[in-house]
Order: C-alpha cells, then sequence, then structure tokens
C-alpha cells in the first residue's frame, strides 16, 4: 500500500508540514522513504507485522495523532437504504469466518472512475479497473477493511463461506486456475467457489461493463485460516496481508456502507439491508498499569499528563483508580496485549532518545560455557602452528569423505541443489578452499577450521564439533602427522591405536582412542586431486572429532623437573622396511633397553639413495646417565646392541 | 736542513697528510697517497734521509720524532684502508635494496577477529558466553520466542526446515541460545552468545543463507530500558570509537517488548550522507529491546519479579563495517588473499 501526502492530508482537519510526518514517521521506526512525484509526495513505510492498523490511512493518520495538534476527520458516509433485497449467507465453519456482511446493489452503471477517483486509487498502489471496484480499494485504502464486489447475478442462490473440497479450482481475477484443497477458505454459491475468501476474487462472479446488480462483501475471516490457504496457492495480495494481520471489527459495517454509499453516488443503483451472520466479537481488552511499572521499565520518570494524553489520543480510554490506570485498548489495535506493549506506545511517543542512559549495577558475573572458551581457545594452537582459519558455509551438495555408517542431512527446502546438504565432514569444503586458491594461483597453503559436522544417526540429527585440517605443499606426510599427532595429545586424546583405511577417495590414517575414531588424515587419491585440479600438489587433510575435547579441555600441563645430569645423546641413520610397524620397534628396543629413555625422530627421507618399498628415518636416542655411570664403552656396546635388535627382528639396517 | 726545520718540516707533511688521509674514498686515492708519503721516494724517505746532516746529539731525538709520526700515520693508513676494504665489500657481497621476504603469517579469520573483539568488549561487563546447536527445534527458534505456530512475524526469518513436520530447522538466529540459557542457570545473569545462523537468502552482496550472529541477554531484577541504552552505547562506542553517535528507534520483534532497532551515524561518511549509509548518515546495527514476558514463561521463569533486556547483531555487517568490506560474499571464498589482510 502506497500512502500521498496530499491524499493521507485530506484526512485531517488542518494543515501539516512534510517535514512533521517525515519526522513523526521516523520517530515511530516506520523508516519513511519520500519520494516526490508531480507536486505530491509519496510515502513508503516499513509496516512491522504486528501492525495491520497501519495498513491504511485511517490508521495512519492515528498513529500520528498523539504528535498532532490538528485533529483526524473522518469520511462521509450517509447512505440510505433504497431497496428490500437480501441475499442469503451460511457460513459453514464458523472458525474460518468470525462475521460476514454484505448488502446488495440494484441497478448500477458500469464504467470507467472519474478522474479524481482513478488518481486516487493509483496513487493508493492500485490499478483503476472500474468505477465499482476501485470505490472498494479507495475504501479498503481508507479504512484497511478489505471489500469485495460480485456480480450477483453470476452467483447462484446464495453464499456460503467454506472450506474448499479436494479437487475443486477455480481461475482468479489474475488469469490464473488454482487448485484448491480443505486447507483454503472460499466463497462459493450454491454450486461452485467464486472467490478465494480474503484473497482474490474468481473471474466467475467478476464485476464486467455489463454488471446490473453487485453484492459487497466485507467480512471478518481468521487470520490464520486465509495465511495457510495464502501460504498453499503461494499467494500473497493486499487484501490476505491485511486479513492475516487480523482487522478491525469495529470498521467492517462502517467500510461496507461507505462504500456502498459511494456506489450510489457515482454508479446510482439502490441499495438493500445489511445481510449479516456471526457476531463481531466485542469483548473489551482492558489493560491495567501504574505509573510505577512505567518507570521501573523505562528506567526514567515520564509525567502522568503525558501518559493519559498519549493513550486517549491513540483511541485509548483511560480511568484513573489511584495508582493503577484501567486503560482500555481500541480494537483496532490487537498488537496491544499486555501492560508491556501500552509501556512501548508510551516510550515511543515520549522519543526514545529522551531516556536517559544509566549502567546497570554489577550483578554477580555470569561464566562462560567451556564450548565456547575452548574451541575459541584452540584456533589459537592452529594459529601457533602456522595454519590460517577459514570458515565455510557448512552447506553444499550431497557430501562424500564421510565416515561409512552416517548419512548427511538434507534440506527439504533448499535454495538450490548446491546448497541442499549440511556438511558431515569438513573434508569437502577444504578440499573445495585448496581448489579455489590454486586457482588464483596461491601455491602455498595451510588452513584449518573449527565447526560443526551433522549426521543422520538411528536416533535423530546429530551435531558435533570437528577441526579439519589442509595442507597444500607446506609439508610432507611426516611432518603432517606430526602436527596432528601435537594437537591429538594437546586436546588431551590418548591415541591407543591407529589404523589404516584403504577409500576409493583415498588412504586414510585412523587415530583411535579406545574404540572410537577421534581423528583421521586423509591423502587423497590421484582421481580425487584430479577432480579439484590440483594433480602437481603435494596435499593432506585430516579431521578430528571435538566432542571430547569440549568436555575434557586441554590436556592438563604438570610441571616436571627437566633432568640435572647432562644426558648422553646418539644418533642414527636408518633404512626401514615399509612393513615394518615402527611403533612396535619403539617398544621393542625401550623395553631390551633399560639406559635408553626415549627415541625421537628428526628427519625421514624417501627417493634417492634409499631402496625401493623403504624408508629412512634419522632417530635421536637419550640415555638420561644420572649418576655419570655410563662410560663410553658402554654407550658404544648399548647402541651396537640397539643396531643388532633392530636388524635382526625388524631387518633394519644403517644407511651408509 | 737544521733540527728545527726537520721538525717543522715534519709537522707540516704530517698535518698535511692527515687532512688528505681523511678525504680518501676509494683504493686508487690510498695508494697515491702511500707512495706519496712512504714511498721509496716519498716525503718520509726524503725527511728522513736528512738526519745525516743535522748535528750528532739531536739527531737520535729528530729519529724518533720520526718514527711516531710514521707510526701515527701508518696506523691511521692501515685503519682507512680495512674500511675501505669493509665498504667495498659490503657494496658488493650483498645488495641491501633487494626487499626482504615477509613470512607468511597465519591468520584468524576476520570473522572469528570480530567475534572476539565483541567478546572482549562484554566480558569487560561481566558477560558469560554460551552456543547452542545450530539444528534447532521450532520450539527454541518460534515458538519459545513468542511465535506460536501460523504467527505473521515468522515471515520475518524464511527458514530451512529439515523434516517434513517443519519441526527441526536450521536457526535463524542465535535467540533460541537465550531460552537454552534461561532454562539452565537462573538470574541474574548477562550472557552472550556467538555463532552461525541460517535464512534461506540467496546470495548477494549483502545476503548469505549462512551468517554469524551475536546475541546478548541481561536478567535481574530492575533492569530498565535506561540500562540497555547504556550497556549498548557502550558496546558500539568500544567497537567503532568513543565519536561514534547512537540512535534508538522503536522496532517490533515479538520477544521483545519495548523493542528498539540501532543505529550508529555512518563510520565511513561520519553522518554527512555516503553510498554506505544510502545518504541517511546513519547505518543500522543492532535489533533489541526488554525481555517479553512470554519469553520468560516459555524459558519456566517467573516474569513477576524480573525484568531484562535482549540485543542481536550480525557479526559480518559490523566486520563489513569495520573494515570496508563491500561484499558479503568475501567471507565465505576463503581466499588466502582476502584472510591474510587481518593479520
Ligand atoms: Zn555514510
Amino acid at each position: 500500500m502506497k500512502y500521498s501526502l496530499n491524499m493521507l492530508g485530506e484526512y485531517v482537519n488542518g494543515k501539516w508540514s512534510e517535514d512533521q510526518v517525515e519526522h513523526w514517521l521516523q520517530m515511530l521506526g516506520l523508516n519513511p522513504l519520500f519520494t516526490r512525484k508531480n507536486n505530491d509526495v509519496f510515502i513508503e513505510l516499513e509496516i512491522p507485522s504486528n501492525r495491520g492498523d497501519l495498513l491504511s490511512a485511517l490508521g495512519i493518520i492515528r498513529a500520528l495523532t498523539p504528535y498532532m495538534e490538528i485533529e483526524p476527520k473522518y469520511p462521509d458516509i450517509d447512505l440510505q437504504e433504497k431497496s428490500a433485497r437480501k441475499l442469503s449467507v451460511e457460513i459453514e465453519s464458523p472458525d474460518d469466518c468470525f462475521f460476514y456482511a454484505g448488502r446488495v446493489i440494484e441497478s448500477v452503471s458500469i464504467g470507467p472512475s472519474p478522474e479524481w477517483l482513478r488518481e486516487r486509487v493509483e496513487s493508493a498502489g492500485f490499478r483503476s479497473v472500474n468505477n465499482v471496484v476501485d470505490i472498494t480499494n479507495l475504501v479498503f485504502w481508507e479504512f484497511g477493511q478489505p471489500l469485495h464486489a460480485f456480480d450477483i447475478d453470476l452467483l447462484k442462490e446464495k453464499i456460503i463461506v467454506r472450506r474448499a473440497r479436494e479437487g475443486e479450482e477455480i481461475i482468479t481475477l489474475d488469469g490464473t486456475k488454482r487448485n484448491l484443497c480443505n486447507d483454503v477458505l472460499v466463497i462459493s454459491d450454491s454450486e461452485k467457489p467464486v472467490a478465494l475468501a480474503g484473497i482474490m476474487g474468481g473471474i466467475n462472479s467478476e464485476v464486467g461493463p455489463n454488471t446490473k446488480n453487485l453484492f459487497i462483501e466485507s467480512a471478518f475471516f481468521n487470520p490464520v485460516r486465509v495465511r495457510r490457504g495464502a501460504k498453499y496457492l503461494g499467494m500473497c495480495t493486499d487484501a490476505s496481508a491485511r486479513f492475516e494481520k487480523g482487522i478491525t471489527p469495529s470498521l467492517i459495517v462502517p467500510a461496507l456502507d461507505r462504500c456502498c454509499w459511494l456506489i450510489n453516488k457515482l454508479c446510482g443503483g439502490s441499495t438493500g439491508p445489511v445481510c449479516v451472520v456471526g457476531d463481531i466479537r466485542a469483548e473489551k481488552r482492558v489493560i491495567r498499569l501504574s505509573m510505577e511499572k512505567i518507570s521501573n521499565y523505562l528506567g526514567c520518570e515520564i509525567q502522568k499528563d503525558f501518559v493519559i494524553t498519549t493513550l486517549e489520543r491513540l483511541g485509548c480510554c483511560v480511568e484513573r483508580q489511584d495508582d493503577i490506570m484501567e486503560i482500555t485498548i481500541p480494537d483496532s489495535r490487537n498488537d496491544i496485549e499486555i501492560d508491556a506493549d501500552i509501556i512501548e506506545e508510551i516510550a515511543k511517543y515520549w522519543g526514545y532518545d529522551r531516556i536517559p542512559e544509566s549502567m546497570p549495577l554489577v550483578c554477580s558475573p555470569t561464566m562462560s560455557s567451556y564450548e565456547y572458551s575452548r574451541l575459541d581457545a584452540l584456533k589459537d594452537v592452529f594459529i601457533r602452528l602456522g595454519f590460517s582459519e577459514v570458515i565455510n558455509l557448512g552447506l553444499g551438495s550431497e557430501f562424500q569423505y564421510e565416515d561409512t555408517n552416517s548419512k548427511s542431512i538434507e534440506i527439504i527446502n533448499p535454495l538450490s541443489r548446491n546448497y541442499a546438504f549440511l556438511r558431515c565432514s569438513m573434508i569437502q569444503g577444504l578440499l573445495q578452499n585448496i581448489q579455489d586458491n590454486s586457482n588464483r594461483k596461491v601455491d602455498m597453503l595451510s588452513i584449518f577450521e573449527i565447526g560443526s559436522i551433522y549426521k543422520k544417526t538411528s536416533s535423530g540429527f546429530d551435531e558435533k564439533p570437528s577441526a579439519g585440517i589442509a595442507v597444500m605443499n607446506t609439508y610432507n606426510l611426516y611432518y603432517f602427522k606430526g602436527i596432528i599427532e601435537y594437537i591429538l595429545r594437546k586436546i588431551g586424546y590418548g591415541i591407543t591405536s591407529q589404523r589404516i583405511v584403504r577409500k576409493e577417495y583415498g588412504r586414510v590414517i585412523e587415530f583411535l582412542q579406545k574404540e572410537d575414531t577421534v581423528g583421521r588424515i586423509l591423502i587423497p587419491c590421484d582421481d580425487i586431486l584430479k577432480k579439484y585440479d590440483v594433480e602437481k600438489q603435494e596435499i593432506f587433510l585430516a579431521e578430528i572429532m571435538l566432542q571430547d575435547f569440549v568436555l575434557n579441555g586441554f590436556s592438563e600441563i604438570r610441571y616436571k623437573e627437566p633432568p640435572r645430569a647432562m644426558p648422553i645423546r646418539r644418533d642414527l641413520s636408518l633404512i626401514v622396511p615399509n612393513s615394518v610397524d615402527w611403533r612396535k620397534v619403539e617398544e621393542m628396543l625401550l623395553k631390551s633397553i633399560p639406559e635408553l629413555e626415549k627415541i625421537e625422530i628428526f628427519d625421514i627421507y624417501i627417493g634417492r639413495n634409499i631402496p625401493a618399498q623403504s624408508t629412512g628415518v634419522a632417530i635421536r636416542m637419550f640415555f638420561p646417565n644420572p649418576e655419570s655411570s655410563i662410560t663410553k664403552q658402554d654407550i658404544e656396546h648399548i647402541i651396537a646392541n640397539i643396531i643388532e635388535i633392530m636388524q635382526k627382528h625388524f631387518s633394519i639396517t644403517l644407511r651408509q | 736542513m737544521s733540527h728545527n726545520e726537520i721538525l717543522e718540516n715534519l709537522d707540516n707533511i704530517v698535518k698535511q697528510a692527515i687532512c688528505e688521509l681523511q678525504k680518501i674514498n676509494d683504493h686508487t686515492a690510498i695508494e697515491q697517497w702511500r707512495v706519496k708519503y712512504f714511498g721509496r721516494k716519498g716525503l718520509f724517505a726524503d725527511i728522513t734521509s736528512a738526519i745525516p746532516h743535522i748535528s750528532p746529539e739531536l739527531r737520535s731525538e729528530t729519529g724518533k720524532k720520526i718514527n711516531t709520526a710514521k707510526k701515527q700515520l701508518m696506523q691511521m693508513f692501515e685503519e682507512k684502508l680495512g674500511f675501505l676494504k669493509n665498504k667495498e665489500a659490503s657494496d658488493t657481497d650483498v645488495n641491501f635494496t633487494i626487499p626482504g621476504i615477509i613470512p607468511d603469517v597465519p591468520n584468524l579469520h576476520p570473522i572469528t577477529l570480530v567475534s572476539r573483539e565483541i567478546v572482549g568488549i562484554f566480558q569487560k561487563l561481566g558477560f558469560g558466553i554460551h552456543v547452542g546447536p545450530e539444528i534447532e527445534t521450532d520450539f527454541y527458534n518460534f515458538e519459545a520466542l513468542n511465535m506460536p505456530e501460523n504467527h505473521p512475524a515468522r515471515d520475518m526469518w524464511d527458514t530451512f526446515y529439515l523434516d517434513e513436520d517443519r519441526k527441526l530447522l536450521l536457526r535463524t538466529h542465535t535467540s533460541p541460545v537465550q531460552v537454552r540459557v534461561m532454562q539452565k542457570l537462573s538470574p541474574p545473569l548477562r550472557i552472550i552468545a556467538i555463532g552461525k545462523t541460517f535464512r534461506r537468502d540467496a546470495f548477494d552482496a549483502s545476503h548469505s543463507p549462512v551468517f554469524h550472529q551475536v546475541e546478548g541477554l541481561m536478567v535481574d531484577k530492575n533492569i530498565t530500558f535506561s540500562n540497555l541504552k547504556a550497556v549498548l552505547i557502550f558496546f558500539l562506542r568500544e567497537l567503532f570509537g568513543s565519536r561514534v553517535r547512537v540512535r534508538f528507534l522503536p522496532s517490533y520483534f515479538p520477544f521483545t517488548e519495548p523493542s528498539a532497532e540501532i543505529s550508529i551515524s555512518c563510520v565511513i561518511c561520519g553522518g554527512k550522507g555516503c553510498q554506505t549509509c544510502g545518504n541517511a548518515g546513519w547505518l543500522e546495527i543492532l535489533g533489541a529491546g526488554m525481555v517479553h514476558p512470554e519469553v520468560f514463561r516459555k524459558s519456566g521463569l517467573d516474569c513477576k519479579n524480573i525484568t531484562g533486556f535482549a540485543f542481536g547483531a550480525g557479526i559480518e555487517r559490523i566486520a563489513m563495517l569495520k573494515y570496508g568490506i563491500d561484499d558479503i560474499r568475501q567471507f565465505y571464498l576463503n581466499d588466502k588473499r582476502f584472510i591474510q589482510q587481518f593479520g
């Protein structure tokens, strides 16, 4: 709905300035947009979804009244009933239509609207159709009560307000054929639907150039019913938007009467008595409120005079009972339900900017949840390791690279196939990041992402925190593996075993904590590299499940005094057959050589000078030697022993 | 030459030699200098050859003086020579004009950076940080926030649903965390929640189906609208600088009453009007309000004795204004050249 300033000005006694109106609308939070056109100003407003009353000229005027010094002026109604003709109306489902009113008008002449009317409906945002339709729209614009005109000669017998039956259809005024269902409320005659109640009329009862006799409808349809019907049909009209928010019961008949009066004035004809079914719900809404509550809520004193004047100018009736005001709310304001709603009205007209600021007193601070602080701190661990953070949408086309027994969750109303699934692994997003960066000629990348992954489980949907890590040309496999192992240790995971799994998308090293896979490294196969257009790059990915970490936090830091004695250190360069499980080597050496404290790997090489199916491993061994009792000869002996054990049990040889 | 003449001559030679040496700047010149003074036919050879001609008792003294002067000059000569050598070596061994190699410094995503800044401000005020699930139920996302089924306000959030009954969805805002926290903790409480939210909006420069929000909630006896204003003005001035002006206007959210829309004076033009603020001079930055009693009730709190305020803002929007990013899609391209700018 559009509002022209000139037209709005016809509904007040006196003059206002454009600047005033703009300022007032601004103060009400309606974000007015003023556009100047042909000596007039057109106002577009953002109407909140609870303010159906503002979808009408009189509603807007009413909302401005507390600011104005001039008074609102109501449209004239001077209807004479000159015929006795009525139409029978039945409401089949009273829950869907609370009230229905209508009048028959006989012998009208349909034609184009006079210039003043055409101009008015057009500046209100409607298309001018003919004099009768234009009048219904003008009155709708004024009162916010949607009206509909039927050609009564096209109606069979009577009006029935009922749910559509499955399989029924109707061609609406926009020329579209609509297939109806039981969710949709229709106006029908004794044979067929003739209009979608509260949404749009049907072409089979349309008022055209040859129409002689009219039936004008003004009703109160259940907002939920109109909303559901419009949703089902995928329609949104001015009328449905208005009905969805609940119309003003006390304006149903006045709007009908003004419409009929204007039709008689412009198109002739004689109007019959009002046909009414149902009962206008005339419950009086009274809200009790004290001045104290207002100041406690807003944190400032507002004068009682201001409160009462404002409410009265909004159409409320205020009765003073000692300190407690009893406020009767006009039925146009169905958004005002509780005392806080009234406080908002008062604050609005007082002006939010006039309410002073005051810092709340310190109450006991609230603790943070571990989930936030731990995941946030983990980001710093990655940063220290040289990884940059990425954030992916987490939506995509069907996800792969998941573990076998999970299924990704599908959105039932996705934007497009490309964003129809929730990720169940971090891998896909990171591969995409690698491809995108590689395409942009970035040749080295170390990235991580911390976020949720989602899976379908037998009991429902599961959302878990996860970390994804990816490198391109920055680390070889062993350094990357070392980083992952460091993080697993840092976040308190005791890895009990690891498992190598071959998948169609590559090889996977799984890290297990007891039975659970808590981390995985993926070495993507050539097909995947080709798919992402990064065949020539050295790429590794990993994923770490963070659920246990969120519960338990980082591994505890416990100080241990470094040994005071100078340790003895010896390095060896080995050739290790790939069939050897290195953890077994370490295990055996530590068991058989009591003097040996630990073994560190400090370099790994493959390729040149290393036999096939073998890996070059440089190890560093530490012997604590607390009493300086190990002699040079002893250590030579121990080393010889170590070499022998490795040779004998694992066929490990020294590298020349 | 007499003894005195020799000494006077020596004095002049030394002065001249020092003076000349100081001006020398290359190897050729210093070699010429050496020949001139210490060459076989140099000035010192000259002066030394005069010694036999003076009286014998003064010879040794004159000789000593000549030697001392010679030593002094030779030392200066060596120093200069060393200096010239170093100078030439450093000029040719290393090219200092080539720029240094800047390391590949790891960076946090700007969304994390802005989130941390926001968290830091609210932690000063004693707020705790909480999170909630991204897959939410209709109850937490709508119903508990005073939007029963078929409530027209639900249209304000275009929603992704995960089941046919439309009971499971991707949260459209972080407000459900308010309800979850109030169910778990009792007042007084002050929290913020940060996280991913989802709306069924197609991508464009200012919309993304996935974005981040920060949500705040403070509940206690006697919390007022005036408290809300003070906390949010503090927050916005900490975030955008103390000179920023803050405007509160009425708004509508089903879960707050009164509700407010909060704008700051445009950080680009300072309020004069520019493209970023649509010539209005103001930028909408927060939605806020006093917690609706129905939300307390749905969270299981007795609303008779407590009041509270809540607010929410988009992290991307704040980051865009802070860093001058004009397209929200940049956040999700994860271009290294983008992320690296925020180090
Ligand atoms: Zn600006």
